[in-house]
């Protein structure tokens, strides 16, 4: 018993070691560095996160929210297309819809002609921060949509006859009930979203906007201070550390009510324009988000097929590939060893050492990075080995920011081996490893599944962990993209750009046939 | 009072309602009792607005509700509804939730109100807990006093007692009667329970596929039972063949049977008499026989099964120092004087 709790112990411990090395960094004394930083990076970096995560989170609630009601609540045509595709764009990362739709509205492109000819003036651009938002908000709504829209549809209508039986209008009931019976959904979603915005690199850096993870990666490898790299990376978990509070708090408070599975769901009958206005506010996000990019990027990959797909290409690929599965098992095999240690050794000590092991997904990849790798390259010094070349650094990197997403669905697998199943296996003579093979491990296939799945793909997708601690012959798809962007040469990032959408329809696909299909 | 006239109700294909009246007078208290899927939840939503009949009129205190064209907002019908779950407003203590529906009113006339009906379910030292900190009686209170403190001239219940437990329902039950005939309120409620029913009705009736089989007083209901779907779902009991004599009597193989009410059939036409489990009685004595089939203890009396030479099986309630064996035989004699009959079509 005390060997699972230790093991638990151990992988919370594993975990913590970027957060520990960062906020120990902050009394290394870096002199110039940080004078420069102060003085000339700081201020701005600040504002800029700041405001980001402001903007991407109003903007998302607003969009996500919008969505849900329409798409949970309201008889409009379209309805059931869009309740699943307005999920859809969370398969195009952030930096992917960046530079999409940045061809898509650039000085020489279609739209801006057209805006030329229409107005006869030249169209305005938008700022990197505005731009920025819109990308981010575009890409994480989904997040908000997504657990704002399980609230009302187990509890909307509920809401609102609550309200109709006390006396109130529907849109009194709708302000006075479901609003806030959904806030605790609302905050938790919009605490994901922020998150994701603090995490981010790779959009910002499309647009050449400067936030933390930008500075954090100039420090690293434009002045080469990593005592500097950590120092940024221990103040951006300070605005992490309240985006995770705000989560954790409002988690808890998100119950769910099932609902009367004889309850037929209802949806609230609106005049023709109404339904009209629905239908059109869920088209534009729609293609916005989602229709738009992928077309420009299917336009492009055409374009560049021959000249794009070569050795090279595959080379890229495997990777990826290689990569992916690699932490997949790593995640699973970490998820299993937790999940089991919550099973045979429970108490405070497992459940705490559970829950601080799978707060990684809070942690920006970039602070993930540094980290991991000071606090790898200290350990190979001391044991006389170089470790830092190697891909040890990446997989401690994604096992620690997707444990969360790979440990959930193991869980609940666990959850569902009570104990009264393994005393009846015991009951009919089939025990040890036989009772593993015959018991546990066809009831927890979905769940190792589901988990590897999904880690996968977010490694696909995955941009800072891998571009700063990668070795050499490493280029995965999405440092190629990031490669190939930085220089302005969006055509012939389009070909990998898709092949990441595509990868990351699965889990997409895979969420919509597990939540609500109404 | 509530005067529901031939209401039809459903979606699709299906009819949920099939013709249903129903008469509720003011101050009464009545029970829609029927198996799940009979329609007694559509029923209870066509009343408060949320389902919209296909035919027929609700009427209350003479005002329309739905039908003759007019449909009436739920938040416009002075009907209050207590849900099957509470439905509590998880963010506000109990005294807001029952507040909430009373925000007309200024603050003052508000607080007074709610003080009044929090101190009449009695749950004046907890206005200030959230739902959660609440137990499932103290929540369904809130939900009640939440519906009462409008003064609705109806009051719908969904199924009151269903997530309660057992203790708790008979308590309970007896509370929200004394609250509701000391307001005078007039209030519908739907169950499958048969005894939630007795403890807490005025009223009953019975429904089975949309259609109200009886709707009576909960005496006459068990006692006068309108048709054999009625006592069958109601009370239990078996069936006795026999013939019908001119004279208001039945001959059956246990003797000649007087018959209640005004009910004639044709001489000698085959019927079949309902004979309650506490209408056959044991005595040790009597001449008649019958045979144990099988038997239930229920503490203070045993439910024989006890079948006669003809293999009519009938019912019977036995104090239960007359412990007899599966097999055995004992005396048996009938404690009724007036018998309910029906036509008995399986012949």
């Amino acid at each position: 018993m005390t060997a699972w709790r230790l093991a638990a112990l151990a992988i919370a411990l594993l975990m913590l070691l970027p957060l520990g090395v960062a906020v120990g960094a902050l009394a290394t004394p870096t002199g110039d560095i940080w004078a420069h930083l102060t003085e000339h990076v700081l201020p701005a970096v600040v504002r800029n996160t700041a405001g980001l995560s402001v903007c991407v989170a109003i903007a998302s609630a607003v969009l996500g929210g919008t969505a849900a009601w329409l798409t949970a609540m309201v008889d409009f045509p379209g309805r059931r297309f869009f309740a699943w595709a307005l999920l859809l764009p969370l398969a195009l990362p952030g930096y992917v819809i960046a530079f999409a739709l940045a061809g898509v509205f650039d000085y020489s492109g279609a739209v801006a002609n057209l805006w030329q000819s229409l107005f006869g003036v030249r169209m305005p651009r938008l700022g990197a921060g505005t731009a920025s938002a819109v990308c981010l908000s575009l890409t994480l709504y989904p997040y908000v949509y997504l657990l704002v829209r399980q609230a009302f549809v187990t509890q909307g209508q509920r809401c609102l006859e609550v309200a109709q039986s006390l006396g109130m209008d529907r849109l009194t009931g709708f302000r006075r009930v479901a609003l806030p019976m959904a806030r605790p959904w609302f905050a938790t979603g919009v605490a994901l979203v922020v998150m994701e915005t603090l995490a981010d690199f790779g959009t910002v850096k499309v647009f050449n906007f400067d936030t933390f993870t930008t500075a954090i990666y100039g420090a690293w490898f434009g002045l080469f201070s990593l005592p500097a790299a950590l120092q940024l990376s221990a103040l951006l978990l300070l605005f992490v550390a309240l985006a995770v509070a705000g989560e954790q708090f409002w988690r808890s408070k998100a119950r769910y009510v099932s609902r009367d599975a004889a309850a037929r769901p209802r949806y609230l009958v609106v005049s023709r324009t109404q339904a009209l206005l629905a239908c059109t506010f869920c088209v534009l996000l729609f293609a916005v988000a989602f229709v738009v990019p992928v077309l420009q990027l299917v336009l492009w990959a055409i374009e560049m097929a021959s000249s794009e797909i070569t050795l090279r290409y595959w080379s890229f690929v495997r990777a990826s590939v290689s990569l992916g599965v690699m932490a997949a098992v790593f995640v699973t095999l970490l998820g299993l060893l937790l999940g089991y240690s919550e099973r045979r050794a429970p108490g405070i000590a497992t459940t705490w050492s559970v829950r601080i092991a799978t707060l990684g997904y809070a942690m920006p990849g970039t602070v993930l990075a540094v980290g991991f790798f000071v606090a790898v390259s200290a350990t190979g010094d001391w044991l006389g080995v170089t470790l830092t070349g190697t891909i040890l650094v990446m997989l401690l990197a994604y096992a620690a920011r997707f444990l969360a997403v790979g440990y959930g669905p193991l869980g609940t697998g666990l959850q569902r081996i009570t104990p009264n199943i393994d005393d009846a296996a015991r009951g009919l003579g089939v025990s040890g490893l036989s009772l593993l093979r015959r018991v546990h491990w066809p009831m927890l296939r979905t769940g190792v599944a589901t988990a590897a799945l999904l880690v996968f793909v977010d490694v696909m997708k995955e941009l800072p962990i891998t571009l700063l601690t990668r070795p050499f012959g490493w280029d995965t798809l999405a440092v190629r993209i990031f490669q190939l962007t930085t220089e302005g040469e969006w055509q012939r990032a389009a070909i990998p750009a898709l092949a990441i959408v595509a990868a990351g329809l699965l889990p997409v696909l895979w969420l919509h046939r597990h939540s609500d299909r109404h | 009072m509530l005067t529901i006239h031939n209401l039809y109700a459903g979606y699709g294909d299906t009819n949920v309602l099939q013709g249903l009246d129903l008469e509720l007078g003011k101050g009464r208290i009545g029970c829609l009792l029927g198996d799940s899927g009979c329609g007694k939840t559509t029923l209870l939503r066509c009343i408060a607005g949320f389902e919209c009949p296909t035919d027929g009129r609700i009427l209350l205190d003479g005002q329309t509700l739905v039908g003759d064209g007019t449909h009436r907002a739920p938040e416009r019908r002075p009907v209050g509804l207590v849900f099957q779950d509470f439905a509590l407003l998880p963010h506000l203590n109990a005294a807001n939730n029952v507040a909430f529906g009373l925000s007309h009113l200024p603050a003052d006339a508000r607080r007074q109100r709610v003080a009044d009906m929090l101190e009449l379910v009695g749950l004046s030292h907890y206005a200030d807990r959230l739902p959660h900190q609440l137990s499932g009686g103290q929540q369904q209170r809130v939900a009640l006093a939440r519906s009462l403190v409008r003064e609705p001239k109806l009051l719908l219940l969904d199924e009151p007692f269903s997530s309660l437990d057992a203790g708790m329902r008979q308590q309970l039950g007896g509370d929200i009667r004394a609250w509701l005939k000391a307001l005078d309120m007039t209030a519908l409620f739907v169950t499958h329970d048969q005894q939630e029913a007795f403890v807490l009705a005025d009223d009953i009736g019975i429904m089975q596929a949309g259609r109200l089989l009886q709707w009576d007083t909960a005496y006459r209901v068990y006692h006068e039972p309108a048709c054999r779907e009625a006592a069958d779902f109601l009370g239990g009991g078996a069936w006795l063949p026999g013939r019908f004599d001119a004279n208001s009597s039945v001959n059956t193989e246990l003797g000649q049977l007087r018959v209640s009410g005004e009910v004639t059939f044709s001489h000698n036409a085959a019927v079949s008499v309902l004979l309650r489990p506490d209408d056959v009685v044991h005595d040790d004595d009597a001449p008649l026989r019958a045979e144990v089939v099988s038997k239930q203890f229920r503490g203070a009396m045993f439910l024989y099964e006890l079948r006669l030479i003809s293999g009519t099986v009938l019912q019977s309630l036995v104090p239960s120092h007359h412990d007899h064996e599966v097999g055995e035989h004992i005396g048996i004699r009938l404690d009724t004087e007036h018998c309910v009959v029906f036509a008995d079509h399986r012949r």
